[in-house]
């Protein structure tokens, strides 16, 4: 019966059970009254992650329905948004402060014609190619670490296995723990992620699709196809370009200050 | 039909996403597929919130709601029939359960959860333990059995003995609220 309630217990075990709640209504009642236990003792552990995970997931159902041209209003995505986020505020209120704060202020760093080193507030360090941009926050506070590319960017992330990595990009996103990696993230050309050290796995926006890279590995989007593959590569040619760069010290970066509207 | 805000889907989604989850978990093993199924039925909530009613039997339209995609799920992925159908007899029974336990809705969980975790603090050491592993931490008993160091039978004696502990409490507690409110 331990096992049936953990959903670990094999189908003839399953029959017995059945038939064993079939046979009175105590029976029944007392299964069930154990379930609910069960229920308020798993409770009790911190599930705000999941429960914000999920909501996202909600919001990416919507936001992809508006895509396929089925939602009417924008209204209606904005409205889930601002649902996602009063769960926040409610969570917040019950004590438990764990989502950033509305106002963060953002960093953007553009590279125009040149390329760029860049230093963040973890100490990770990002490699900006030609024409690209970066988007982080001042501090990196709640749940993880996110920084948004447009673009072509290396990446060394400083390893925090309590704060997982995630650079926001086009059409993909890639969630890191501690590792080194390619990143290109543009509008019109396929895009990509070479993994040179570590461990990433390389999610689609409405996550539909993801893939875990191992080094050596290359995650590529095709952007006509929608679809995510992943090949053996050379890694470092991938990201050979940021050797070219001479690190700037971080008082000579110029940066754009914008705070989120 | 009753005008309903966005206050309404949060509080929804609040109030009833850890048991949802759970039920989803009734039916797949697996955390990611229950998010799933739990997301799409808040999904689905919205997108037709034209056309429910919020008020009347929206809990119950919930359960059956993650009760039918679950069995989908297990369908799709061509789980033994035997066992789709042993579950889904299980969970008749249980849907009726829960429409006669649904005074439990209007009492406060936070004094019912506060009263579970006193009672779990107060657990025999070995029954904590065991029952920590088991359903906080998702072991089999045969591995709660190696890692305590005792027979598999002796893990189940003490789970069970602290289910039965919690679930006593939790009817004491649950009285004892009832009471309170049929004082008001």
């Amino acid at each position: 019966m331990i096992d049936y309630i953990n959903n670990a217990c094999s189908d003839d075990e399953l029959m017995l059970i059945k038939n064993w709640i079939e046979e009175s209504d105590d029976n029944a009642k007392e299964l069930f009254e154990l379930e609910r236990t069960v229920m308020l003792a798993k409770s009790l552990q911190d599930n705000t992650e999941q429960k914000r995970r999920v909501a996202e997931k909600i919001d990416a159902r919507i936001a992809l329905d508006e895509a396929v041209g089925k939602a009417v209003h924008a209204r209606k995505r904005r409205l889930w948004i601002s649902v996602a986020a009063s769960v926040a505020v409610l969570l917040v209120v019950a004590g438990l402060c764990l989502f950033r704060q509305p106002q963060v202020k953002m960093i953007h760093v553009v590279a125009l014609n040149e390329t760029r080193n860049v230093t963040l507030p973890d100490g990770s360090e990002v490699y900006l190619n030609n024409n690209s941009e970066l988007q982080y926050p001042e501090v990196f506070s709640g749940k993880s670490r996110e920084v948004k590319l447009s673009g072509e960017g290396f990446f060394k992330v400083a390893h925090d296995k309590n704060l997982p990595f995630i650079v926001e990009g086009r059409y993909i996103d890639v969630r890191v723990l501690g590792t080194e990696f390619n990143f290109r993230s543009h509008d019109s050309i396929d895009n990509s992620v070479s993994l040179l050290k570590g461990a990433v796995k390389v999610t689609l926006k409405d996550q539909s699709h993801d893939v875990h890279l191992t080094p050596g590995q290359k995650a590529t989007y095709s952007i006509s196809a929608g679809t995510l593959n992943v090949d053996e590569t050379n890694a470092s040619v991938d990201g050979a370009w940021h050797d070219k760069i001479i690190p700037f010290e971080n008082a000579n970066l110029v940066a754009i200050r914008k705070k989120l509207t | 039909m009753i005008k309903r805000t966005d206050d309404t889907f949060v509080k929804l989604y609040d109030t009833y996403f850890e048991k949802l989850m759970f039920h989803a978990t009734r039916f797949v093993d697996d955390q990611a597929e229950a998010e799933d199924i739990v997301a799409d039925v808040f999904y689905e909530l919205w997108s037709r919130r034209d056309e429910i009613d919020f008020e009347k039997g929206i809990v119950s339209y919930m359960y059956k709601a993650v009760s039918m995609r679950a069995l989908n799920v297990l369908r799709h992925k061509n789980v033994a029939a035997v066992r789709i159908e042993a579950l889904e007899a299980i969970n008749e029974r249980r849907m009726d359960f829960i429409d006669k336990s649904n005074l439990e809705d209007k009492i406060e969980s936070s004094d019912i959860k506060a009263g579970i975790q006193e009672a779990m603090d107060k657990l025999p050491d070995k029954c904590k333990e065991a029952f920590t592993l088991s359903y906080i931490k998702g072991l089999k008993s045969k591995e709660i059995a190696q890692i305590m160091d005792i027979s598999v039978r002796t893990v189940e004696a003490h789970v069970y003995k602290a289910l039965r502990l919690l679930r006593e409490r939790l009817q004491y507690l649950m009285m004892f609220v009832l009471i309170f409110l049929g004082i008001k």
